[in-house]
């Protein structure tokens, strides 16, 4: 590993993504208005004229090409079984099997660094799990703290949004640098894992609750006081509620955001604790048509438990929504 | 009951309240009148405990409490937008602060049908206060403030973000209830209709200084200064001076205007301000005294429901405006006489 050359070129992205983080700064003059409660579907319309209905139709059909057709791609290459003629490399036959998936649960070579996929499903979400309960803490107590203080939310909002800029890899090596001084460190290095992860999630967890923080009225925290809450309680009483929306979706940003994680994680992982999209990487490094149809079996597996995640929490949303009578549908909204 | 003693508050190094005192007795429904930015909000805020004076005391049943946190002093403040949470419906709006002084469930529900009862919403009480129209948001705050029956009442511009039919409608509607507490409450607001249906006792705030107090009807016609009597929309002002002591004579541009004066201690050749109410219009009245007769032409004329509104030209410059029960057309030409009991004059400040 060219640590030097791989350093340098590092810092030269991260003095790039610095300027143009400062310059993003500097010209975003936008302000918060106050938060405001929308009524279900308001604003929402269906397209009238044939010119509306037809740039609908494109951008739904532009948005199918490049979103459904590599998902289903990579669902269906995951039940196929292929095999191509020795001689001239061609297609000789192909089926539908779920080979791929069993074989994901079979060593044949007896490798020492074969990990069931059950075992890199469980590192995933485990990682997933701390690092989005991290980053969701991190980023709240920064959002919360910006939110009360001009002059910190100028430098925290700097700091924070630098990783969003900064590629994985770099900062996958930055850890690795910096622990890799310490003996011993490389065994703990599995716990950096969710560390990285929760600060490549930071910016967007930051990004989603901050506006809504800042958005809530003074003068709710006011009207609370007077009806009897103590000034410590009012997060309890009208932030939380006010922001439960936002942190559910900045967890399933954080969630997805681990979960696929790839960058810095090749830097710190300790094969026997792989992700599942390292195992991806792994089984797509393997020569033959198998394993590369185990990577797609091991990639579907990952998108299935993305997507259900996803379902999952947007499900629980809509039941609180339900159960709120609408009244949790609160919009931030910027001008 | 509450007592202010010399309250002092700057923003931005800027005076915004300046040695304002003044209480509020049992049962007493006081006004705090005056212009937007005037410091109104910021008192409110300083009794409630929202704010900190930068000098001064807050009594309450001349025990102090400055140092008692909002959450302990038990004052309703009914604010300007409402402040209503967005994510609960109006029943739990009314009982949040019911909830936080850990009342019993059975008792909330009983109080919270009471306080809908009392603003006639409890057919809306599970609906979102986000479907709620200005006016149905502005009594569920009214009863969410009553609700844990707090010791003092406090609303700043309760009808300041409704309409005016709805405002002309709502204000009889408050009125009545406010009649029925036996609370002391501080109504704030920069309307003097408002002020006028609503105060026992009126208080006129203007850069931060408590300027006149007193009761609707004696601040309106005796306002203690030329800013006091614009603020209610006086603005007849004629320059004079004063050419006869006993009666009250003063030499103005149109012509010698006689007025009443029982309190001011004027002297011959003083220069004075002459504020002409717009009521002080008289047509085809005897005048013995041939006093204050003038002629004009009308320039405006504007229905006003009750009345009319008119502007008449005096001569090339002077415009004075009246209020009339009669129509007249604009260039007719009136004669017409100014009652001298409803002529204020104050003396020129230096």
């Amino acid at each position: 590993m060219n640590l030097k050359m791989a350093g340098t070129l590092s810092i030269i992205q991260l003095t790039f993504t610095m300027l143009l983080t400062l310059l993003s700064l500097r010209f975003s003059g936008d302000k918060n208005v106050p938060i405001i409660p929308v009524i279900e579907g308001e604003g929402l319309r269906k397209p009238d004229s044939f010119l509306e209905r037809s740039f609908v139709f494109i951008m739904s059909m532009i948005l199918a090409v490049l979103l459904v057709s590599p998902t289903a791609a990579l669902l269906l290459r995951s039940i196929l079984s292929i095999t191509t003629s020795n001689s001239t490399g061609e297609l000789a036959n192909w089926r539908l099997t779920l080979e791929n998936y069993r074989g994901l649960f079979i060593n044949e070579r007896h490798s020492l660094f074969f990990v069931p996929p059950i075992s890199a499903l469980r590192n995933s979400i485990l990682y997933a799990v701390v690092s989005m309960t991290t980053a969701l803490i991190i980023g709240t107590m920064i959002s919360v703290s910006s939110s009360k203080n001009e002059q910190s939310n100028k430098y925290l909002s700097f700091l924070v949004m630098l990783p969003l800029g900064t590629s994985a890899v770099t900062l996958g090596l930055g850890y690795l640098s910096a622990f890799s001084l310490v003996p011993n460190s490389i065994r703990w290095f599995p716990v950096l894992i969710p560390m990285a992860h929760a600060l490549i999630a930071l910016p967007f967890v930051i990004r989603i609750i901050q506006p809504v923080i800042d958005s809530i009225p003074k003068n709710l925290h006011e009207a609370a006081m007077t009806l009897g809450v103590p000034e410590r309680q009012l997060w309890k009483y009208v932030d939380l509620p006010l922001i439960k929306k936002s942190l559910a979706t900045a967890a399933i940003y954080a969630f997805a955001i681990s979960l696929g994680e790839f960058g810095a994680t090749s830097f710190l992982i300790r094969p026997e604790y792989p992700t599942l999209p390292i195992a991806i990487f792994r089984y797509l490094n393997l020569p033959g048509g198998e394993n590369y149809g185990k990577a797609m079996a091991m990639a579907a597996i990952l998108l299935v438990i993305c997507g259900g995640g996803f379902f999952m929490i947007e499900h629980l949303q809509i039941k609180m929504k339900g159960k709120n009578n609408r009244s949790n549908n609160v919009r931030a909204e910027k001008y | 009951m509450l007592e202010l003693k010399n309250i002092e508050k700057k923003f931005n190094q800027l005076p915004l309240l300046i040695d304002v005192s003044f209480s509020v007795g049992k049962d007493e429904v006081v006004c705090v009148l005056g212009p937007s930015g005037g410091g109104k909000s910021t008192l409110l805020k300083i009794i409630a405990g929202l704010e900190k004076q930068a000098s001064g005391q807050v009594y309450w049943d001349g025990k102090d409490i400055c140092q008692t946190p909002p959450h302990l002093r038990k004052f309703g403040l009914m604010f300007q937008d409402y402040a209503l949470f967005p994510h609960l419906n109006v029943f739990d709006n009314i009982a949040f602060g019911l909830r936080m002084h850990h009342i019993l469930e059975d008792e909330i529900s009983r109080r919270v049908d009471e306080a809908l009862e009392m603003v006639d919403l409890r057919r809306i009480s599970k609906r979102s206060v986000i479907d709620l129209s200005g006016g149905e948001k502005q009594r569920v705050a009214f009863a969410r403030a009553l609700a844990p029956k707090p010791k003092m009442l406090m609303l700043d511009e309760p009808m300041g973000s409704l309409d005016r039919a709805l405002r002309d409608q709502l204000i009889k509607e408050l009125h009545e209830l406010i009649n029925n507490m036996d609370i002391p409450v501080i109504y704030v607001t920069h309307d003097q209709e408002e002020a006028f249906t609503i105060a026992d006792r009126l208080l006129i705030l203007n850069e931060g200084r408590i300027v006149q107090s007193g009761s609707p009807q004696y601040i309106y016609t005796h306002p203690e200064d030329l800013w006091v009597a614009a603020f209610f929309g006086l603005n007849n002002k004629q320059e004079g001076k004063i050419c006869s002591i006993d009666p009250a004579v003063a030499e103005t541009a149109i012509g010698k205007i006689a007025f009443s004066c029982s309190e001011g201690n004027f002297s011959n050749g003083e220069v004075v301000d002459l504020v002409i109410l717009p009521t002080a219009l008289r047509i085809n009245e005897n005048n013995d005294d041939n006093k204050n007769i003038f002629e004009g032409h009308i320039t405006d004329n504007i229905f006003k429901g009750s009345n009319f509104s008119i502007r008449v030209r005096i001569g090339e410059l002077i415009e004075l405006s009246f209020q009339t029960m009669a129509q007249y057309s604009e260039g007719e030409k009136i004669r017409f006489t100014i009652d001298p009991d409803f002529i204020l004059c104050f003396k020129k400040k230096k």
